[in-house]
This record gives C-alpha cells, structure tokens and sequence, in this order.
C-alpha cells in the first residue's frame, strides 16, 4: 500500500469575485521513503495542494472534494483533533520562509520541545534533552547553548534548519518540504538540501519536495509532478521526465533551465516562459495551457478538455499534443 | 535589563522638575485669588496675611525654590483653600481610591475586553463577530459619565430591589462595580478592538501556519502561539491607560460621588489651591512615567527582539 | 519570563491596586421605616474646614454649628430675634454687650467652657497669623480691625491683641466693647465665627485639630468620623447640656457634589434628606411630589453696573425696569425664588417697610423704560454683559440680553470663569465691564449687612458708584439701637439704590431660596434664611 494517495482532490477558495479553483482534481501517490517532486509556476496551485492534505487550507478555501489516503486513513475526512495528532506526528512540514515560520517571541528550545511533548509525551527534561540532539542532527553548533534563544538570533539558513529538526522530530513517515529553499540565500540553499536528503535517508522518510527549480528535484526524486493551472499536466519519474517531457509546458519548463551540468543547475528558475498562467476565477474552458501552448490551435484542444492519460507506463499527460505525438515541428511561433 | 531600568528611572528626574516648573508657570498665568472663594471681598489685612504666610508674596523664583524643595522633602505643602490640611494628606487619603478605581477600571477592562477581543477574532465572519464588534463600537462612542449615569439609573435606581448596588459613594465591593464598569467601559472596547485586529493579523502569520503543522492543540496555538504576539499591541497602550484610567477618572469620580484624587485635581484647579493642584500633577506624571517605563518592560519580555536592541 | 509568570504578575498587580486602600465608607441602603433615630443626608460638598475660625460656607457651617452651641441662635423669621443658647443672658449697654454664659456647658472631655474659651477662640480668628476671612465678622469689636491688620515685622501685635475689646470678666461673663453700638451684634454671634475654641486641643493638634479623634467641641452632637470627601458622621453628645430633647442618635452626611447623583441617592432611598440640590430640567418633576422643599433665603441675585461706563441714573433705570422677573424666576429658576423689589431682602426683619418705595418690578415696564432711556444723555447703547459661568447664569443673561434689545440696546454676553472673573471685578472692575452679575447671601440678619456694600470703600461695590449721603446713612445705622429708627434710616438708604429717584447702581433681579428634598418620615428639618438648619430639632417619624 501507497504512504499517501491522493485522489482527485480539489481545493476552492470562495472569494468575492467568484470561485478559485486553486487545486482542481489533483490525483498521484507516494510508497514510503519515496522522494516526490512537485514544480511549476508560482500560484498553480503546489502549496494549496500539500496545505489541502494537512488540513490547513486557511478561509475562504476548503477542500470540497476527493481524498488523501495517509496510512489508511483519509486525512480529508479527519475531525480536527485526529487531524492534530498526525500533523508534526506522522507528516512533518516545512515552510518556504524561515524567516517568518518560527515565532518570533518564543525560545527556539520551546517551539522545538512543545512538538516532542505534545506527541510522544516527553517531559520538560527529556524533551530538551532530545531538543539537544535533535539541533546536532540538523549541524546547528553549540546545540546546547543556543537552546533558549529566540529566533531573531538566528540566521535565515539556520532557521530552516530548526524548521526541519522540527518537522522531523518525532519520526514522520512523510516529510512535506515546501519550496525550502527558495528564501535562503544561495550560498546556503545546498546545505539545506543536502540535509534534508541526508536525514530522508536515516529516517526513511517518504518526502513531498515542492520547487520553483527543476535543478532542485533532477537528481534526488524519485518522481515528478508538474502542475499548471490547479491541475497536474505531467507525471512521470524523474528520469522519464527529464529524458522525455511529454507537455508542452514540461518542455518549456526544461528549455528556461540553463544546460549545466552539476551543481549550477540548481540556479536555473521557471521564469522565461512567455505569456502568463491564467486567471484561476475564470480558467480556459478546456486545456488551461491552450492560450500559452504552441501546438494550440491544430485540434480541439481548445474547446475539449483532454484527459490526463498514460501515454507510456509509469507516465502521464494532460494534452492533446504530446511531444512523442508530434510529428511536425509547431506551426506557430511563439 | 536592570541597567536600562535604572537609566530610566533616573531619566525621569529632570522630566519631572520640567513638570513642576510648568505646572508652576502656568499655574501663575492663570489669574484668581485662591482665598477668595464666595463673592464677599477678602479683607485687605487678611489677604495680606495669606500671602505672607504661603510665600505668595515673594517673587516667583523663591516661591520655586521653596516648591522644589518641598517636592524633594516630599513635603508638598498646605493647601491653600483646605486650611486644615496638607497636600500630603489630601494625597494619602485620595490617591489610592482613584489608584483602585483605575485598577479595577482596568481589570475590567483586560477581563472582558481581551476575551471579546478574542472570541470575534476567532469567530471573524459570522453573527457572533459582529454581534460582540457592534456592541463594542457602538460603547466606544458613549461618553463615560453617559454610561455612568445610565448604570446607576438602571442598576442603583430602578432595579435596586434586586441589586446590592448604590447610587453613589466607596466602600465595599459593591460601591466598586459599578464605577469600574463605567471607567472600564472604554477601555474595554478598546482593548476589544485591538486584541481582535492584532488576533486577525496573528493568525495570518506564517509561525502560525507553522504552529498548527507541528499538530499542536487548538487551544494552545491560541493561547500560547497567537495570544502572545496579539497582546503585544494592548500590552504597549495598556500602561499609558492606565495612567490615564487613574488620572482621568474625575468624571466618573463626580458621577459616583467617590473621593478619589481626580475630583480633587478639577477642584483645586478652579480653587487656585496651587499647592493641591501642583501636587497632584507631579504624583500623577510620576504615575504616567512610571507607567510607560512598565510599558517597556513589559514590552521587552513579551518582544524578545526588542531586548537585543537596548541592552 | 513565562507567558504564565506574566499574567500572573499582571494580575497580581492589578488585584494589589484593588485590595490598596483603606476607604471603607458607609454606604449601606436605608429601608425606607426608619425606626431608630438615625438620619442619612447629602451635603453638596466636602466642608473646606470645621475650624471656627476658618470656615467660610454654609456646608461647613451647618456642620459646626451642630456639633457646638452657638452663644445664641435665631429665632423665628422674619424677626430672626436672638434666642439665649449657650448665653444663658446678655446686657447690651450703648457700645458695650455682656454675656452670662450658661455653666451647664462642657467641652466633650468634660471640662466648663468658659469665658476665657471665647476670648481666646475670638482673637485666634481675628489673629493676623491665622489669615481668617471671617475675621471680617469680627470688625465691630474694638481694636480688631487694627490687630488683624498688625504686621508681626512691623508692629507690637501682642499690644495690639490686648487692646481687642473681648474680655472675660469672669469665669462666665464676657465682655465685648464694639466700636459703635450695632443693634444686630447679639444676632450677629449666632455665626459660626463666634463659638469657643478649645485652646489646649488647637495648641496640640495645630491644624489637625479638627479631626475626628482630636477635635473638642460642646454641641448636641460629636464628630464621629469624617472621610474627606466622602462622608460624616455625627453621633448624638449625651452629656451635652440639653440632650434630653436631642431625638436623633446619629446622622450621616453624604457628600454628594452632583445634583443628579444626590438625585439618585434619593429615588433610592439611601437618603432621607437631600440638600446637594436639584438638576434644573428635574426642578419641575420634582416639585411635583411632596419631597420637595423651598424656604426662602436672605439673600439677592442682582446685576451691578459699572457707572463708569453708564453714568446716566436714567439709562441704568430704564435697564432695570425693563426686565421681566417674574418670568426669571418662573422659567429659569424655577425654585421658589422671589423677584427682587430692591436690594434688602424681603424677608428681612422690617424688609416690607425698607422696601416700601423701591421700583423695581416684577413684570417689565418697556415703555416707561423706553421713557426712561430717552432721558438718558448719551446712553451707551452696546452693552457688555459679564458673568460666571454656569448654566443658569447663562440662561438669565440671555433673558436679559431679549429684554434689553427691546430697549435698542446691543448687549454682548461675556461669560467667565468663577475665580478670573472675581478678580476682573475688582473693584475697581476692569474698564470693559459694562454690566456684570453677583448675589449676596447674609451673614447676619440685619439689613446693614447688605447695604453695607454699596459704601464708598466698600471691598464688594464693584460699581465705581460712591454716594456720601449713602455712606452717612449706613454709618448712622451702626450707632442706631432702636429698631423703627434703624429701619427708618436703611429705607433711606435703600431709596438711593432702587427708590424712585434712586440711583440704580445695581439692579437687582430675585431673592434666593434654599430647595431640598425630605422624606416625609423626617420632622423638624427646616433650613433659616441664614441657610442654618439645627439637627437638634429634627426627629424621624
Ligand atoms: N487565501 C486565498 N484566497 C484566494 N485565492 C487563493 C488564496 N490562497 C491561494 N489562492 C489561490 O490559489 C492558487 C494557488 O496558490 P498556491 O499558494 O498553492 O500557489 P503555489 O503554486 O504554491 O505558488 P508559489 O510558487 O508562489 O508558492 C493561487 O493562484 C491563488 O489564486
Ligand atoms: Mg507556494
């Protein structure tokens, strides 16, 4: 069985203009100690995703339909307090911005214990005690020393770090990262990766990594997902993906990245592609993508929503027109 | 921290005699005789013996030498128009009936005041929210000898079979409701408003987020995670208020008919009774300096971030 | 520093300030049958002082005057004749008064009062190290004027103080010798400034005296407690020398400033007699039920002129007649106050005949004012008119203001506040003042205590009006025993105020009145013109 299957989830927010239909009918799964990659642009729809699985969707948006099967139990269908003891528990989380995750008047050894004392029944001692250790696995020096100071004394790469010794201490079998290292500074961003694929390891955690930055997911996940407009338009392992990208988008995505090799890849950002993602109140009534898309215009696309399908085993798409379903070069240029 | 308290409290020195000698000053520009109190001319001889006796025959500088030194004995003097008592007294007897009103104004104010706050910010949206938020705005407008009236009237006139409480007056507890009520009210919708917009903007803050993803209780993550950096707003005006609730009572003081020292501090304005009326104003800036000293105090535990930057 | 330390603190804190504080008083609820002799009452204000020698108001005088035994009190209105009290007796030889006082009377710790307390209290009170404003009452007796005067730097004051004409002839007779043989003096000691004091007490305590624990008095009554600006309380002296016809045991003053909080009190029955006083816009719903009560005052609300400025006796007349009194008093005041015919009080002894030929009247008389005004060379015809501000004041100026611009007159209202405005009358007035308001209530009731003020030197004419005719007149009257022959010459007098061919430096417009509100289980509580009520008289029913 699947750590986590997620089945056509959608997740609106009612605002006063009309309906925004943030994450509409989002479906993948994730086996245990599994690396999961979700990219595109900002406001398709990746945090709403992970958020809507937590539980934590904020007013006016709600999870209206679908479900996320976590170990059994869908988390979608959990009451509040059941909810609170998976959350931290079971799926440990981490933010984009460390700078604003942590409050700001409480002791970094308080924020780190109340997890390990609200879920494994620690005490005050055992708790700081594991605290301790807990900042050691994460490399924060001086562990012990800096315990009970406040977050402002720490630096934005150390406070995400904080922000993973968090998530994980108490052993969750699903780490949620949510773009953590899109804030940092460069210098700090692989350190903070490399952690985090070194503790996925010790702990055997199944990850969700959510990224702006293909660089970030090429080498470490498993598979990718790739979302536009509140719905995902390609599925594939990583290494299908990159070696195939079926979407049109996909292959946008991939031609904006700068072709280095190694470590530079990671500096490349989903940014160059032209044209802008579209208004989630009122989206393109069949394939979102149509209005950006080159190949747009040669079928019905348009006015037919395609399916996502499997195009081969193991990868999906969401469009008429696929790359390994193209004969001709685009008509139209961009 | 203790050096920066110390530095403060010797800051409010100075700030002080420049409250004497302004309240001195201006007490002069004011014109009246303080010993002329119905329309019946006061005797020249007697006039003549009143000025000698509290110096006010002297020029001004000697009568501020003999003040200050005064102050600094903490011998604050006669009063001029009570000629049985000292400024001393009056204070001891005075101070801490308003000292209790305010506090108790005050406890008023934070017991009801926070947790409406807090409910309608929990609440946001729905009937409850704008239930407890019209209530409030529609108080913040009432004046509070309106409401004064209006509780004695209701509760110490009308209903008075059924209530313990009186007209007017300070005794026992039940002297003590219904002016701290009336005190307490502003404040209160005061104290609503900003917990409830502080609450609203804390629950929308990342660390919040971050909060409720670590699985934390509910109630917890009110109490402890946004509770603490919404009070950081009422905590900062609380002080000031009250410094104000303890000297801006007179109205409430009249109203009620309780001896506290704002009754006293209006009187001895219009008396002339210079001694009373400079008194008070240096108890009472005291009182304010005083409390926006606990302000930073208290505002530096609540906000470590502020603590770095002073000490 | 926890969440928790800190509310706990916070809280802490605030149940400190709750618990600080040691005012405990009474305020409990009266049920209406009052069976045991115990009066609750309000008092407008915190009485300034109980010392004798300082107090100046009638607040703090009702309370001394209660807690000791005058010399004599006032009798009956309008005669207001002295009635021996603690005097048992007394002589009056041209200049010279002899009083037997009563040896029945004891201070609270059991010792006589004797003559040597008079003497002694007298010149504390006029001594010019006490700066008394009431030493003023004691300017009849010869040789106070000039040892209030005396500058300890510049004179010999104790020689001086020798020559004050109060002396104890023996252990219970004294002697007053007055610079002139004032007929009202055997009234005039009614006042409060003419009690005893107890040396051995003053000497001990200084100005702490009067504290409940430390004062010695000799009245129906003893301080029992006195929280400043809260409450007193009286306790009935047993051991006074007639306590057997003393009813109540005990009485209760609250000190309500606000009318409509001691209003309050009242409709609550936490009190039975309510002298605060009354809102204006409830004076009419009030006075619908039988709490209410008025007894008339020696006293006048009057407007003076600054004759500087409206020189003209014509123009001054054809104001004062054109103003409508009786709509003052029956729209504006509203509570049993009387228009004034002249400047002596109606009620005053031989007020009718004093007053007999004065003009001013009730309703207005607009065309002999316009007459009036017409003879008037170079009337000045903007006015400005100056009062204290308070509401009813206000509303009277306004009125005021309608009357005169039937006149032709422009009047601008100037209201002040109570203490510059005293000062801005002078006298001399400040030269802007055209017209300005004061009242005057009687200390002593004889008419010379308020015509008194219209001499030249006097310290409250703020008219710039000076008649010699008039001064000889007042000074005459202090060496005129007999009454007929004393009213004869206030009439005099008052004719060249308000007369027919008077000469108006004043106006005035009504005679006060003291309103209350009583409980109809309370007997005997009646206030005198002098604004005196005596406590030994009243029981509860
Ligand atoms: N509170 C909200 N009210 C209305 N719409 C919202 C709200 N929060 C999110 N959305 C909508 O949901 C969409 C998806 O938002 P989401 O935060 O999931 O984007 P994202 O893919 O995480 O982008 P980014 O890379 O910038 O984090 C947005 O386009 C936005 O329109
Ligand atoms: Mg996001």
């Amino acid at each position: 069985m699947a750590l986590l299957e997620v089945e056509d989830l959608r997740t609106y927010f009612k605002t006063r203009e009309g309906e925004v239909r943030a994450v509409d009918g989002v479906s993948f799964s994730l086996e245990h100690s599994k690396m999961l990659g979700i990219v595109g642009e900002s406001g398709c729809g990746k945090s709403v995703t992970v958020l809507s699985i937590m539980g934590l969707v904020q007013t006016p948006g709600r999870v209206v339909g679908g479900s996320a099967v976590f170990q059994g139990r869908d988390l979608v269908q959990l009451k509040g307090r059941e909810l609170e003891d998976v959350r931290g528990h079971e799926i440990g989380m981490i933010f984009q911005d460390p700078m604003t995750s942590l409050n700001p008047t409480l002791t970094i050894g308080t924020q780190l214990t109340e997890t390990l004392r609200r879920h494994l029944g620690m005490n005050k001692d055992q708790a700081r005690k594991r605290a301790v250790e807990l900042l050691e696995e994460v490399h924060i020096p001086n562990a012990a020393r800096r315990l009970d100071d406040y977050p402002h004394r720490y630096s934005g790469g150390m406070r995400q770090r904080v922000m993973i010794a968090i998530a994980i201490s108490c052993n969750p079998k699903l780490l949620i990262a949510d773009e953590p290292t899109t804030a940092l500074d460069v210098t700090v961003q692989a350190g903070v990766l490399d952690l985090l694929h070194e503790l996925r390891s010790i702990h055997e955690m199944g990850v969700i990594i959510i990224t702006h930055d293909m660089g970030v997911v090429a080498e470490t996940a498993d598979d990718i997902i790739v979302m536009y407009a509140g719905q995902i338009v390609e599925q594939a392992t990583a290494l299908d993906l990159f070696d195939r990208p079926e979407h049109p988008y996909t292959e946008a995505l991939l031609e904006a990245l700068p072709q280095v090799e190694g470590e530079g890849i990671r500096e490349g950002r989903l940014r160059s592609i032209s044209g802008r993602p579209p208004d989630l109140l009122d989206p393109p009534p069949a394939c979102r993508f149509a209005p950006r898309c080159a190949y747009a215009g040669q079928d019905d696309c348009a006015t037919v929503p395609p399916d996502l399908r499997e195009i081969r085993p193991g990868h999906w798409v969401r469009s008429s027109h696929p790359t390994s379903e193209r004969a001709a070069a685009p008509v139209g240029a961009r | 921290m203790l050096k920066f308290i110390i530095r403060r409290v010797a800051w409010t020195i100075p700030v002080i005699l420049l409250v004497i000698f302004m309240t001195f000053l201006m007490m002069r520009q004011i014109k009246g005789n303080p010993f002329q109190v119905t329309e019946r001319a006061v005797n020249e001889a007697t006039q003549r013996t009143l000025d000698r006796k509290f110096h006010l025959d002297q020029p001004w500088y000697i009568q501020y030498a003999y003040y200050v030194k005064g102050v600094f004995t903490a011998n604050l003097g006669p009063s001029l128009v009570q000629r049985d008592r000292d400024v001393n007294d009056v204070i001891k007897d005075h101070f801490p009936v308003s000292l209790k009103l305010g506090g108790l104004a005050m406890l008023w104010a934070v017991l009801v005041g926070i947790p409406l706050g807090i409910i309608a910010a929990l609440k946001q949206n729905t009937k409850l929210d704008y239930a407890v938020m019209a209530v409030v705005n529609a108080g913040y407008a009432l004046p509070n000898f309106l409401i004064a009236t209006v509780l004695i009237y209701l509760f110490a006139v009308k209903w008075r079979e059924h209530t313990p409480f009186p007209t007017n007056g300070w005794g026992g507890w039940e002297t003590w409701v219904l002016p701290a009520a009336a005190l307490g009210h502003a404040p209160m919708t005061f104290f609503a408003r900003i917990v409830r917009g502080s609450m609203l903007e804390t629950l929308q803050q990342d660390y919040i987020r971050t909060a409720k993803a670590k699985g934390l209780r509910w109630r917890r993550v009110v109490g402890l995670h946004v509770l603490r950096n919404s009070l950081i707003p009422a905590v900062t005006a609380a002080a000031p208020l009250l410094g104000f609730l303890i000297t801006g009572s007179f109205i409430v003081e009249f109203v009620f008919g309780i001896p506290g020292i704002g009754r006293y501090f209006v009187n001895s304005v219009t008396a002339r009774d210079y001694s009373v009326t400079m008194g008070i104003t240096i108890l009472l800036s005291m009182i304010i300096i005083f409390a926006n000293l606990l302000v930073d105090i208290l505002y530096g535990y609540l906000d470590p971030r502020t603590r770095d930057v002073r000490t | 520093m926890s969440k928790r330390f800190l509310w706990a603190a916070l809280v802490g804190a605030l149940a400190v300030t709750a618990i600080a504080g040691s005012s405990t008083a009474m305020t409990g609820k009266t049920d209406g049958s009052n069976a045991a002799q115990v009066l609750k009452m309000s008092i407008g204000s915190e009485p300034p002082s109980l010392d004798p020698g300082l107090a100046t108001d009638t607040t703090s005088s009702n309370i001394i005057l209660n807690i000791m035994d005058p010399l004599v009190k006032l009798g009956k209105p309008p005669a207001l004749n002295a009635v021996p009290a603690a005097a048992a007796s007394w002589k009056i030889r041209g200049a010279v008064v002899t009083l037997n006082l009563r040896k029945s009377v004891r201070w609270t710790n059991g010792q006589p009062v004797t003559a040597k307390d008079y003497v002694y209290g007298w010149l504390r009170t006029i001594s010019p190290e006490l700066g008394a404003d009431y030493a003023y009452q004691f300017e009849g007796i010869k040789g106070a004027k000039e040892y209030t005067a005396c500058d300890p730097k510049k004179a010999d004051c104790n020689a001086l103080r020798a020559r004050v004409g109060v002396k104890a002839v023996g252990k219970y007779t004294l002697r007053v010798t007055l610079v002139s043989p004032q007929p009202w003096f055997i009234q005039q000691i009614s006042h409060h400034s003419f009690l005893p004091q107890h040396k051995a007490t003053i000497d001990r305590y200084g100005s702490k005296w009067t504290e409940p624990q430390n004062i010695v008095t000799n009245g129906p009554f003893k301080l029992a407690s006195w929280k400043h600006d809260a409450s007193i309380t009286l306790v009935k002296n047993t051991k006074w020398r007639n306590a057997k016809s003393v009813k109540l045991i005990r009485v209760e003053h609250q000190i309500i400033v606000d009318a409509t909080t001691a209003e309050n009190a009242f409709s609550a029955k936490n009190i039975d007699v309510q002298t605060t006083g009354v809102a204006s816009v409830n004076i009419p719903k009030w006075k619908k039920t039988r709490y209410w009560k008025t007894f008339k005052a020696l006293g006048t609300y009057y407007y003076g002129f600054n004759t500087k400025n409206i020189p003209d006796a014509n123009q001054r007349r054809a104001m004062a007649i054109s103003i409508d009194r009786s709509q003052i008093v029956k729209y504006i005041t509203k509570s049993g106050q009387i228009p004034a015919k002249g400047f002596t009080p109606i009620g005053i002894a031989g007020g009718p005949s004093i007053l007999s030929q004065s003009t001013m009247p009730a309703t207005a008389q607009l065309s002999k004012a316009k007459a009036a005004l017409a003879k008037a060379r170079n009337p000045k015809r903007s006015i400005r008119l100056y009062h204290n501000n308070a509401p009813n004041h206000v509303k009277i100026a306004t009125a005021v203001q309608n009357f005169w611009k039937q006149l032709g007159l422009d009047v601008t209202i100037r209201p002040m506040e109570w203490k510059q405005y005293l000062q801005f009358l002078g006298p001399p007035p400040n030269a802007d003042v055209d017209v300005y308001r004061l009242g005057w209530i009687y200390d002593f009731p004889d008419a010379y205590n308020g015509l008194v003020l219209w001499k030249c030197d006097s310290g409250n004419n703020n008219t710039n009006w000076c008649n010699r005719k008039f001064d000889s007149l007042i000074d005459k009257a202090t060496r005129t025993p007999n009454t007929a022959k004393r009213i004869a010459l206030y009439k005099q007098a008052e004719n060249i105020l308000t007369g027919p061919q008077g000469q108006l430096p004043i106006m005035p417009i009504y005679y006060y009145a003291f309103n209350m509100l009583q409980r109809e289980n309370v007997k005997g509580f009646v206030e005198n013109p002098t604004g005196q009520w005596d406590l030994a008289k009243v029981s509860i029913r």
